[in-house]
């Protein structure tokens, strides 16, 4: 856990006593994570972190890890944070975000962290940061809101090809 | 004792006087310190919308009010700090006694301050967590 906000602390629950093979497994089967040497270095009902370690590819003309790829991995940390708290048979998608960048990801990793704050419905609403350590130092990169939807009776895969299409 | 730092109160005060939208609601700041501020505004019908919720623009507007008071106490004496834009989860219906936003400085910058804000609904001592907001506030 970091110290850079004061979360709250939720008592977040999960109603799927296998959603750590779940989460794990749909994590897995992300390519574009896999692209860019995301790991998921911690779960817990409601909460999600994942590690990138630099490399070059990943930043961009600073040499800052780039912002886009930032904020993908809040987004991906958000979405299994949701996913975790999730029945069976459901899947997860992003409906919104909002993130502020606070200070240059010029460190040697990225740590993204997220949490459930609020579940309305089929709405999650999650909280995420991302950290970066400059000569061992943590520096809070980024701080954003996520809401996520749980999609009940939606397979977490690829879509089937449809007949004839 | 006393969650309001006097000085930095008395500092304020002119900018706070003089928001005028705030004292016609009646919003109260109970806590003050260097990178946090607290406002309060109890429940009245007037503030309502059809169910008897709290109506999501007042909560809206202490989100983004409690964030404004706790990113001016990080500026620099005499800047003015306005709103660049702010993101708002309602997480829960607003309804209660009263509602109490509480907002803290995640980054102060030369320009540009990031806060974010918190929304409690009160009834009795019991309290829900409402509204989670993300605000950007700029200081010129």
């Amino acid at each position: 856990m970091y110290e850079a906000l004061d979360l709250e602390q939720h008592n977040n629950v999960a109603l799927n006593p296998n959603y750590e093979t779940v989460v794990r497994d749909s994590f897995a089967r992300q390519p574009f994570m896999a692209l860019v040497g995301a790991k998921m270095t911690m779960l817990k009902p409601g909460y999600c972190e994942l590690t990138t370690d630099r490399s070059p590819e990943l930043t961009q003309q600073h040499g800052f890890f780039h912002g886009g790829l930032v904020v993908s991995v809040a987004d991906s940390a958000a979405g299994y944070a949701a996913y975790s708290l999730f029945p069976e048979n459901s899947t997860v998608l992003t409906v919104d975000l909002k993130t502020s960048f606070l200070n240059p990801a010029n460190g040697e990793k990225l740590i993204a962290t997220a949490e459930v704050v609020g579940i309305s419905g089929q709405l999650y609403h999650l909280k995420a940061d991302v950290f970066t350590f400059v000569d061992g130092q943590q520096v809070h990169c980024l701080t954003g809101l996520f809401t996520m939807m749980c999609l009940i009776g939606k397979a977490d895969s690829v879509n089937k090809k449809k007949r004839g299409s | 004792m006393s969650k309001i730092d006097q000085d930095l109160y008395d500092r304020l005060k002119p900018i706070i006087e003089s928001q005028k939208f705030l004292s016609h609601l009646g919003v109260e700041i109970t806590e003050l310190s260097v990178g946090y501020g607290e406002i309060t505004l109890n429940y009245d019908e007037r503030w309502s919308q059809q169910n008897g919720f709290f109506h999501g623009g007042v909560v809206g507007t202490l989100a983004d009010n409690s964030a404004g008071l706790a990113g001016t106490t990080t500026m620099p004496e005499g800047s003015n700090c306005l709103t660049a834009e702010y993101k708002l989860n309602l997480l829960a219906p607003a309804k209660g006694d009263r509602l109490i936003a509480r907002a803290k400085v995640i980054k102060s910058g030369r320009t540009l301050v990031v806060a974010e804000s918190n929304i409690y609904s009160q009834t009795g001592t019991e309290e829900r967590h409402v509204a989670t907001a993300l605000v950007t506030l700029v200081a010129v």
